[in-house]
């Protein structure tokens, strides 16, 4: 016994249309959103499972990296952080804890395009990720600029400092 | 249709229990009269389900190892059957039409 999609589907065409494959990935994703609206809340559970399933299987399938190169890239990147690590705090002792937070916060983010570009993270994770490290650049290690019009005043500010004197 | 599968899925999907009910009876009828394939949208029209509550059930089913979800090509001119795949990406490589 098998369940058919049963649906008339126009063969491929080399004219820009989207393939039989991409077609019916498409109405796979129509009826899982309608499936969605359903009144039952376990069909609905189910239904956005079997759609983010769906989803995550399409994002790996499209994923623009191999996962061996992806493993061989992680591994590399890893290595190279514990080694600049390693040499900020033989070489830089006193700023070796900023570098190595560079570093790390380097690797954590090159990951992340990574893991990106080879369709295990999603887009949205990704920006957070990016939101997360900007965050972490702000705070953490003091390049936290003041907002856009407080510049002029400050700027200001100084120059009548610096011309106090001469008052 | 294995009742030992069947009763998986009902302990995995409680809630589904009755609605699963009615389309595995709608399935044990299509299969009575010699039906190879259950259509989502038929089985929708028939249990007054909507296209997708039904795609959801069979595909439960499915997942359960019940049944197999295939994808039918049709040609619309001729009205019939070119090919039948297991997976979304063998859809692509089937052979162009004459």
């Amino acid at each position: 016994m098998m369940a058919s999609t049963g649906k008339i589907i126009k063969p491929q065409k080399p004219n820009g249309k989207p393939s039989l494959k991409e077609q019916g990935f498409q109405e796979l994703m129509e009826l899982l959103q309608v499936a969605e609206k359903s009144a039952h809340p376990e069909i609905r559970t189910v239904a956005i499972e079997m759609a983010k399933d769906t989803l995550r299987h399409k994002q790996k399938e499209t994923a623009r990296l191999s996962p061996t190169l992806v493993l061989w890239l992680l591994v590399a990147l890893f290595l190279g952080t514990i080694s600049a690590c390693w040499y900020a705090f033989l070489c830089q002792p006193k700023t070796a804890y900023q570098l190595s937070s560079v570093s790390i916060l380097l690797f954590i983010v090159i990951s992340a395009i990574i893991l990106f570009l080879s369709g295990t993270l999603s887009q949205s994770n990704l920006m957070k990720v990016f939101g997360w490290a900007m965050s972490y650049v702000k705070t953490k290690l003091g390049l936290d600029h003041k907002s856009h019009s407080d510049g002029p005043i400050e700027l200001q500010a100084s120059a009548d400092d610096e011309t106090s004197p001469e008052k | 249709m294995s009742s030992l599968k069947l009763e998986r899925i009902r302990q995995k999907y409680p809630q589904l229990a009755p609605l699963l009910e009615g389309l595995i009876t709608y399935i044990r009828a299509q299969s009575a009269d010699g039906q190879e394939y259950i259509v989502p949208k038929l089985a929708a029209a028939a249990l007054k389900f909507s296209d997708g509550e039904a795609f959801v059930l069979l595909q439960v089913l499915a997942d359960g190892g019940l049944l197999r979800r295939v994808y039918n090509v049709y040609c619309r001119k001729e009205n019939a059957l070119l090919a039948t795949v297991d997976s979304l990406d063998a859809l692509d490589e089937l052979p162009p039409p004459l």
